[in-house]
Formats: C-alpha cells, structure tokens, sequence
C-alpha cells in the first residue's frame, strides 16, 4: 500500500462517520437510508476529488531553512586559507575577473590579492602593481587581519608617478577565514562606492566557497552533494559577471538586484546539507537562476512556470531540477533564433504518492541518433522501460551535452532505485521534453 | 426613561468626538490620513473596525427582526451578511490592497488606466453608498421614535431621529477623518458586541433555552399583524402552499427562487461596498488584509449567530409578557411586534428595564453612526480624491481636498436624510417586514451586480479592457434598477419572481459578467499588463514593508 | 585557521558583511514570470475553495427545497438540520474555510515569491 492512500482512507471513513451521525443518530427522525447513503456516496467522491486537489498545500509560513540537517555535513570543510583561493581563482581567472569588475565597480583600476600577493590587477599602474608583487597598504593589511572593508581616500604608493589616489579595499572570505582583497583605485580623491565593492566581494567569496567545495569532491569521490555542486557551471560566473558589467552604467538597480541574486544562487548551493530539500527551495533555486539567465538573454528567453500549491511541501532532491532547466536552455534554447520558452510544469499525485516533474523547451530539440545516444550506457539498467516507447525518437536518455542527465540519472538511481522514471521526448527543430517522475518520501 | 438615555447616548457622543479630536492632535491631517488613516492600522483593529462600517442598523435591529417576523427565512439574512466575506476573502482582499490606490474608483481608473472608467465607477459608488444610506437613516428614525418618542421643532420623533443622527455623523466624520473614525469604528463595534453579549447572558440567565425556543415558536403557525393593524394574521407557506409558515421551517417569505435570489445578492454584494473595500486599503500589507478578514468571519459569525438568537428569544419572550406589561402592550397586538425593529429594543427592556433599553439603543446607534460614517467617507473620498482632486481642481491642496470631501460628506448625508425622511417606514413595513434588512438587500444587489463582477474580473482576468469595465458595470445598474422599478410595481415579493426582482444580484450579476467579458472580447486587448500584475499579484512591496518593520522592531529592542 | 569543529555553521552573515545601505537594502523585486505563476497558483486556490464555498452554502436552499426530512425532523428541541446549520454551523464553516483558505494562500506565496529564507536570515543574525 502506498503512503498516499492512508489519509484518503482516513478522510472518507470520517465522511462516511459524519453522514452517520449527522443523518442517523442525532437526529429525529433519521434520514432514509437511501438518501443517506446517496449523501454518503457524494460526500466519499467529494473527499476522493478534494484529495489530490489544490485545497491542500504548505499552511506554515516558511520557518528558518533547515541547515543541521547534516546527511554529509561533516565533508563539507575547506583546507587552508590561501589554497583556497589558489584553487578557486587561479591566476587566469584573477586576470579574467578584474577585467570583468573594472567597469562594473566604477573604479579606475581593480586589484584582486591573495594573503601576501598581487594576483592580478587591471588600469593605470599596471606597470608597477604587477602580479606576484608584495603588498604594501596599511588599509589592506587591516582588512586581512579584521576582515572588515576598508577606504583610503589617500594611498601612497612607493612608486613614483602612480596615478592612483583613493582605494576601496574589501574582503574575500571563504568561511570565517580572510583569503584576500578585492581593491578597486581611483585616480580622483574621491573613493569608489564601498557597498558595491563589497557586494562583489560577497560573490566572489562565496564563489571561492564554492570552488573549494567542488576540489573537496574531487578529493572524496564518494559524497555525492559535492558532486552535484561541481556541476554548477564554472563559467556561470563570468557569463554573469560579464552581463552585470554590461549593465552597470545604464542600470545600476539592476546590477545591484542582480549581484544580490548571484550571491543567492551560490550561497543556495553552498549551504545544501542534505540530499532533500523542500521544492519550495529548490524552486527559489531555480527562479534565481532564471533570472540571472533572463539578465543575459533579455526578451529572448521566456520561462513558464506551473506549479501547483501541494507541490510547494514537497522534498526533492536537491540541486536536480536547476539542471534540467539548464539544459533547455543551454541546449534547446541558446542555439534557436528568436524568441524561446522553457516551461516547468511540476504535479503532485497523491493517490500514486508520486511527483511529476515536466521541463519543456520549443528550441532546436535533436535528431534520433541524438537522442538514441542518450540511452547507451544507462548506469543502473532500470528506471526506464525501453520497449515502452513507440516512437524511435523517445529513448531513455543519458546524456545532453555537458552534465546534465547522465549525473541526474545515476543518482535518481542512487536515491530511488528503480522507482523513479526519467524520459526525454524530442524531434529535431520541435524542442525537447524532460520528465521527471519521482516517488514521494 | 429619558433622562438614563440621553446620559448614555450623551457619553457615546463625548467619546465619539473625543476619539476624533485626539486622532486628529496628532499632526497635520494629508488626505492619506484623512481617507486612509495614515495606513496603520493593526490586523485586529482593522477587523473590528471593517465590522463597526459593515455591522449597521440592518444587521443589528434588521437580523433579529427579519428573525422575528420571518423565522427561518429571516436567518438568511444573518448566513448571507456572514458570507459575504468569504468571496472578498478568497478573490479580492490581498490583490486590492497591493495595489494599493485610496478609494474603489481610484482603484478601477488606475487598474485600466483609463478616465471614463473612474468616473462611471464614481458614479455606481455614490449610488450604492446613498442605497445604503438611506436604509441606516430609517433605521435611526425608528430607533428614536421607540426610544425618545417625539420630536423636537415640530418634526415627528421619526424624523427628528433622522435628521439628529444625519448630521451628527456627518459632524463626526468632518472632524475626524479616517484615523478618527477607525478607533470609533472599532470602538462602537466592540460596544455592539459587547451589547449582544450581555443580552444574551441576560436571556439565557432566566433559564431560556435555544432549542426549546424555536420548539415553541414553531408549535403554532407564524402570526404576523394584519394590514387592518388591530388583528394577526398567518402566512401561507411559499414552498408548500397547502400549509401555514411555522418559525423554524423554511417558507415565510421566500419560495424556492427567493431562497437562492436573496443569499446570491448579499454574498456577491459585499465584494462591491465602497466603504468595506476602502477599509482594505489602510491595511499595512496585502497578507494582512487576509488575516483581517479572517478576524473578520469570525467577529460576524459570532455576532449574527447571537442576533439570530436574540430574534428567535424576543419571538418567545415578548408574547409571553405582552398581556402583562403596559408599554409593550402598546408595541404590540396579541404579543405580536407591529414593527419588528423593535424587537431587540424590547427584549432589552424587559430584562433590564429602561436602562437596557437605553443601552440596547445606545448600541443600535453606535452601529448606524459607525455605518454611516464610513458609507459618508467613502463618499467623500470618491468626491473629493477622484473627482474634484482629477478633475475640479487639479491643483487642489490637501486642504482644499479634504474640504472638498468634507463638503461631498454634508451633501451625502443631507440627500440621504431627505429619502429616509420621504419614506414612510410604518407604511412600507406592513408589506415588507423587516423593512431596514430589505432596504439594505438593495445597496447588496446594486454593488454585488454593478461593482463585483467588474472589480472581480479586474483583478483575474487579463482580458478585461477598459470599455468591457464601463459596459459591465453600467448593465448591473441598470439592470438591477429596472428589476427593482418592475418588481415594486409588480407589488412586491409576493412570487417567486416578485422576490427574484427585489434580490435581483441573481439576474443582473451573470448579465454584467456577460457584458464585460464580451464587450472586452471585442475591444482591443489592454495593454502593458506586465507592471499591473506585479503590482497587484506580487508580494514584493509587502516584503519591503515587514522587513522594515522588522527592522525597526529589533531597533526598538536594541536601545 | 582556526580549528572548527565538523558541525559548526560558517558564519555566512559576517563573512559576507553586506552593509545596511548596501545590497541587501535592495528594494524587493518579483520577476514577471514569478508572480505570473503565484498569480496562476492562487487563482486555483481561491476557485478552489470559493467551489466548497458554493458548494456548502448553496446546498441549504437545495436541500430546503428538496427535502422534506431536511426541514422536518428535529436535531434538538424543535431545531430543524436545516434551522442548525442556517442559524450556527454555517458561521463555523465559513471561518474554517476563511482560516484553511488564508494560510494556504499565504504558505504558497510565500513560498513562491521573494527570497527563500533570505528573511529568516535576517532575523537570525
């Protein structure tokens, strides 16, 4: 007997109990009996309709997120301080990244650093504040020891000629400990804004987190959740970064709305603990990442949502459904010319204690041996039935590019067995179908 | 009696006005404060303050006597005042609120962006507000004319009663305002409780029993006073004409088409009452307004459960000490009210003496002064924000604004006291019993098919343009106008068609649905929807509001 | 570093010190295709529960005008099922249906819309 059926049952023995005593017992005289079983009979079909219907659903305001709920909680630490940076921001990616912020933080220059050195810096100076050099301000030496952000509206530079005048320094800080500096210089005396250059600090410590977490995957295979976090794209945050800088001078509002989304999609990440979370939360997830894909697409990606309010209670797995949505659009969507919709349409049914996620997108979808492809080297050999499907084009999938589908499988294998069901539906240039179908726990 | 009455009604007054005075100390009135009370108003208060504007005359003295003279039919009455909030709670409190305008009207031009729109539901609003008013000015005259009975300047005790509290209300809601009358709102609501409470308790102390009550109101068939006012007369029961109406069964008034007419027209009518929808808007957030509403379900089942029962008491009670007491001998033929208004006043009368009778009035004052003082600020703000501030005089100051609404509120009150005074309720309530709850049914009937339908699809469909809103919300009025006219002329509910006519919310509603949507079909789609769904479906302004609140919360605890 | 024990949280509101008049004083924003789907979800609510509300309340005329038994025989005393449910049990219903309907309505939105537990963050600090 599924769990789904036991409240059911319970509910229509209620009616039945309160026809009784409402028709029979109470009162004089009492109801026939073939009216009453008629009143029975509607009041059972009511409770079987009112089941899986939108009446039920999250009653509680949302409560503090459960983060002690620590299935692998003990995995999850860093190593030292200054190896996590290195791991996180190589020194490419130093160059890349102050490139990228040198128009988005209204600074002159831009400087990222490690505990001891310059690891990369961008604008005038960059002949003398050369990478690998030693740090020389005072303010940034009170930044590393405190981790509080600092500004200098008077630096001295020992070298002669340098142009910069005001610096804003704040901290990068992978857990509690202080890795590094973000600096942005201006050749004026007045500071950059501090709260920006703080903001993305915020993001890209809690990237460096981030960062560290995927290398400790790397080192313990085992632990699933640290995989799932390295599937989040490493170029994400350039791409974000890369709109946000695009938009800094024209929209300030939304660079700040956006920058704060960034930190949300990673710290959503960073602080998954269990391999359940509520949908609720994966569904912030998930809107999170939209949004910061929408900054980057504009008018070009649309994304329905359909969502029914019992869903909203459920647990799923974590970090599975941003994926999906992913994939429809880095897959089915980025290649389409023109306009593009990706919808997620997730039910619940109650009554077979399952839940049905669906992601739809109307891009390019593949050709049959595409998607053939997709089915070889299925990990577990259940969870799908191959002869099931009539049509050539519907095969179990394994893998869209990338990721993706391969990892969702294995570990919708892992999780559940072969109680769950995942299908792709595709034809080419007619977009493609994921559905998901888990059991409810 | 006088002299414990005038004391009473004497400190209501005093407090009234001291409320209103020490509301408006504080600081220089905006119109925000003068419609809206600043916008911070607790769940609770609010609740309790929705209830004083919607607990009126007709509920109070109109319930118990629909009960009275009706029996069971009479207690729809209460279950259809009570429902309807569940519409308003399910489709139209959180979205109203969130979009946040200051009046009905305001609320529907802003929506469709469109003029016409604002005036044509100006237009509907002062219409349904003066159909309501009228009802609570009769109310206040039979009231006075029980409790004073006479007049003072050669008026009739009738009229003086209307004329008395017409402009004392209207004196009220000038001074104060909004933050003034909310406090009294609450106040005379809670008084009105209070009042039902103790009688209540009063009945039940002299061993009165609910279910062996309605036993005995329905042993014998209901007698209700003849059109020849000396003798009684029984009722044929509509559902099933071979028999007479009994109390505790169905049928006195309403046939099975009257049934459904009557609990359509007020379960739609509340989603479109000017002043409960503008109490909407002084909530904080739109997440608040549904907890008041739910505050306030609670509030109106309580009380119309209570009215219900004082009704059924007063049947039972009063014939029993008829005979024996003079003064309700007076009131009464064969231990039967001639006017069932007055049944509440004379149950408390005879448990309390006068001064229960004096505190039963006080209460049916407080809940026509609240009702009135909303119904005349919604005028108001409907005048003076969207008409003279728009168009009048664009330029307007605040206080050339509130001067302007306070004028609209002088206007309002002085047309509804001529109506009231033109009706004669002792003639009109020889065919209609329970004349104040019937009266009341058509400002329910005019909002539920003018108002409801537009301001409901308004806020879920899309598809509604600016020209379907006008044509829907002129077709409820006309029709329900027309219904009304026909069905009078046709001499009342005696049919069930004659009671289809008077509850007309049954015919005119789907009608003025009908309207909108196809008129929108053919108009142009709206557009630019994007910014008025995010305004008015989503929570982000709510969130801005509770963190700030939380924000200043833990500051307040911090020092 | 400071030894940390295994099950300690990192202590994410210090480490990322967004200033009060920083980012984190950001007006609250609601993407249109987020609230397009919380406005779908709460439309089912309330038809949902305005349906039972129908349902319920216009089933007593219904049953008066079908019934017999409905209006004739006696719950207690000379109360009627129909006269109990018009007179008491109809106000019970609406405010159970009122208080059912509004944490629904409020738990889905709120789930729906804004920062998932980035209030409660805010609070806990």
């Amino acid at each position: 007997m599924t769990r789904g059926v036991g409240p059911l049952m319970a509910m229509v023995s209620l009616a039945w109990g309160l026809v009784w005593v409402a028709s029979q017992v109470v009162v004089h005289p009492p109801l026939p009996t073939r009216t009453t079983l008629i009143i029975g009979l509607i009041a059972t079909n009511l409770a079987i309709l009112g089941y899986p219907s939108v009446l039920r659903g999250p009653r509680q305001r949302r409560r503090r997120r459960g983060r002690a709920e620590g299935d692998v909680a003990s995995l999850v630490r860093l190593g030292t301080g200054t190896g996590a940076l290195r791991q996180g921001l190589t020194l490419e990616a130093a160059e890349r990244t102050v490139d990228l912020l040198r128009p988005l933080l209204g600074g002159d220059a831009v400087a990222i650093t490690d505990r001891d050195h310059m690891l990369a810096f961008a604008g005038p100076g960059a002949d003398h504040h050369t990478p690998g050099s030693e740090l020389w301000a005072p303010e940034r030496e009170r930044v590393l020891r405190t981790g509080r952000s600092a500004i200098s509206t008077s630096i001295n530079c020992r070298h002669e000629g340098c142009p910069l005048r005001s610096a804003a320094f704040a901290p990068l800080t992978v857990g509690d400990e202080v890795v590094g500096t973000v600096t942005v210089y201006r050749q004026t005396g007045i500071p950059p804004r501090l709260e920006l250059v703080e903001g993305v600090a915020g993001v890209l410590s809690l990237h460096l987190e981030l960062a560290g977490l995927e290398a400790q995957a790397r080192v313990s295979t085992d632990t699933q959740l640290e995989v799932l976090r390295a599937q989040i794209n490493p170029h994400f945050l350039f791409n974000v970064l890369n709109t946000i800088a695009s938009k800094a001078r024209t929209d300030p509002d939304e660079t700040r709305q956006l920058l704060l989304r960034l930190a949300d999609f990673f710290r959503y990440a960073i602080d998954q603990r269990s391999q359940f979370a509520e949908f609720a939360q994966e569904y912030f997830f998930v809107r999170t990442y939209v949004t910061l894909e929408q900054a980057r697409f504009g008018d070009d990606l649309r994304v329905e949502y359909d969502v029914d309010p019992q869903v909203l209670g459920v647990r799923v797995p974590v970090l599975m459904i941003q994926p999906l949505i992913e994939n429809a659009i880095k897959h089915g969507l980025s290649r389409k010319v023109g306009r593009g919709t990706v919808t997620l349409r997730v039910r619940v049914d109650p009554l077979a204690s399952s839940l049905d996620i669906l992601v739809r997108d109307d891009g390019v979808g593949m050709d049959a041996a595409t998607l053939r492809s997709l089915g070889n080297g299925h990990p577990s050999g259940n969870g799908h039935r191959p002869e099931a499907f009539e049509d050539p084009a519907e095969v179990p999938p394994l893998r869209r590019g990338g990721i993706g589908l391969r990892n969702i499988d294995e570990r919708l294998a892992l999780l559940f067995g072969d109680r769950y069901e995942l299908t792709v539906r595709s034809r080419e240039s007619d977009g493609t179908d994921v559905r998901l179908r888990i059991p409810l726990r | 009696m006088s002299a414990q009455t005038f004391a009473l009604l004497l400190v209501l007054g005093a407090i009234g006005t001291l409320i209103s005075v020490t509301a408006r100390a504080r600081g220089r009135a905006t119109t925000l404060d003068f419609y809206l009370a600043g916008r911070r108003v607790g769940t609770f208060t609010n609740a309790c303050a929705i209830c004083g504007d919607y607990f009126s005359a007709a509920s109070f003295l109109g319930v118990a006597a629909a009960v009275y003279a009706s029996g069971l039919d009479g207690v729809w009455y209460a279950a259809g005042f009570a429902a309807g909030f569940v519409p308003v709670l399910l489709f139209v409190a959180a979205p109203l609120r969130r979009f946040g305008r200051i009046s009905l009207p305001d609320f529907l031009g802003e929506r469709f962006a469109s003029e016409q729109v604002r005036v044509v539901a100006v237009v509907v609003v002062q219409l349904v507000v003066l159909a309501y008013l009228v009802p609570q000015a009769v109310g206040s005259g039979i009231t006075w004319e029980l409790l004073v009975g006479r007049g003072f300047g050669g008026l009739s005790a009738y009229a003086t009663g209307v004329v008395v509290s017409a402009s004392l209300i209207a004196a009220l809601v000038v001074i104060g305002g909004m933050r003034g009358t909310t406090w009294n709102q609450a106040l005379q609501f809670v008084l009105l409780l209070i009042v039902l409470v103790w009688l209540a308790t009063l009945v039940f102390s002299t061993g009165f029993s609910y279910p062996s009550a309605v036993e005995e109101a329905s042993s014998t068939p209901l007698l209700v006073p003849a059109p020849d006012d000396i003798s009684l007369t029984t009722v044929p029961d509509r559902l099933q004409p071979d028999r007479e109406a009994i109390f505790g069964t169905p049928g006195a008034r309403y046939g099975g088409l009257g049934q459904f007419a009557l609990l359509a027209t007020l379960v739609l009518g509340t989603a479109g009452l000017p002043h409960i929808m503008n109490r909407y808007f002084t909530s904080p957030t739109g997440r608040s307004t549904r907890f008041t509403t739910v505050w306030v379900l609670v509030l109106a089942g309580a009380f119309y459960a209570l009215a219900v029962l004082l009704g059924t008491a007063a049947r039972v009670t009063i014939a029993e000490h008829a005979a024996s007491t003079p003064w309700l001998e007076a009131l009464t033929i064969d231990g039967v009210l001639r006017v069932p208004e007055h049944a509440l006043l004379a149950l408390g009368r005879i448990h309390a003496g006068v001064p229960g009778l004096g505190l039963v009035a006080t209460a049916a004052f407080a809940a026509m002064i609240s009702t009135i003082g909303g119904l005349l600020l919604a005028a108001a703000a409907s005048w003076g924000h969207d008409v003279y501030e728009r168009y009048l005089n664009p330029k307007a100051t605040q206080q050339q604004a509130i001067r302007a609404g306070q004028l609209a509120v002088g206007v309002a009150s002085a047309l509804a006291a001529v109506i009231a005074l033109s009706l004669e309720p002792a003639r009109l309530s020889s065919n209609f019993p329970s004349v104040v709850a019937l009266l009341v049914t058509w400002a329910f009937a005019l909002a539920g098919s003018a108002l409801t339908p537009v301001l409901l699809l308004s806020i879920w469909w899309r598809g509604i343009s600016a020209k379907g809103a006008i044509a829907g919300m002129s077709v409820g009025t006309v029709t329900v106008l027309a219904a009304l006219a026909i069905g009078l002329s046709r001499g009342g509910d005696t049919d069930d068609l004659g009671s289809l006519l008077l509850a007309p919310t049954l015919l005119a509603a789907p009608l003025a649905t009908l309207t909108t949507v196809l008129v929108s079909r053919i108009d142009d789609p709206p557009a630019g929807l994007t910014g008025v769904w995010l305004r008015m479906h989503g929570t982000a302004a709510d969130r801005q509001v509770e963190r700030f609140a939380r924000l200043a919360a833990r500051q307040g605890r911090g020092r | 570093m400071p030894a940390r024990r295994p099950d300690e949280e990192p202590d994410f509101e210090n480490a990322l010190s967004f200033p009060v008049e920083g980012l984190a004083d950001l007006q609250e924003y609601d993407a249109p295709a987020e609230v397009d789907a919380a406005f779908v979800t709460q439309r089912r609510i309330a038809v949902g529960y305005c349906l039972v509300f129908l349902l319920v309340t216009f089933a007593i005329p219904v049953l008066t005008v079908s019934s017999a038994w409905w209006i004739d025989s006696r719950v207690v005393g000379g109360m009627s099922p129909s006269f109990l449910m018009a007179a008491v049990v109809l106000y019970a219903f609406f405010v159970g249906l009122g208080v059912a309907a509004a944490t629904l309505a409020d738990g889905s939105e709120d789930r729906m819309l804004g920062r998932a537990g980035g209030d409660e963050r805010e609070d806990g600090a």
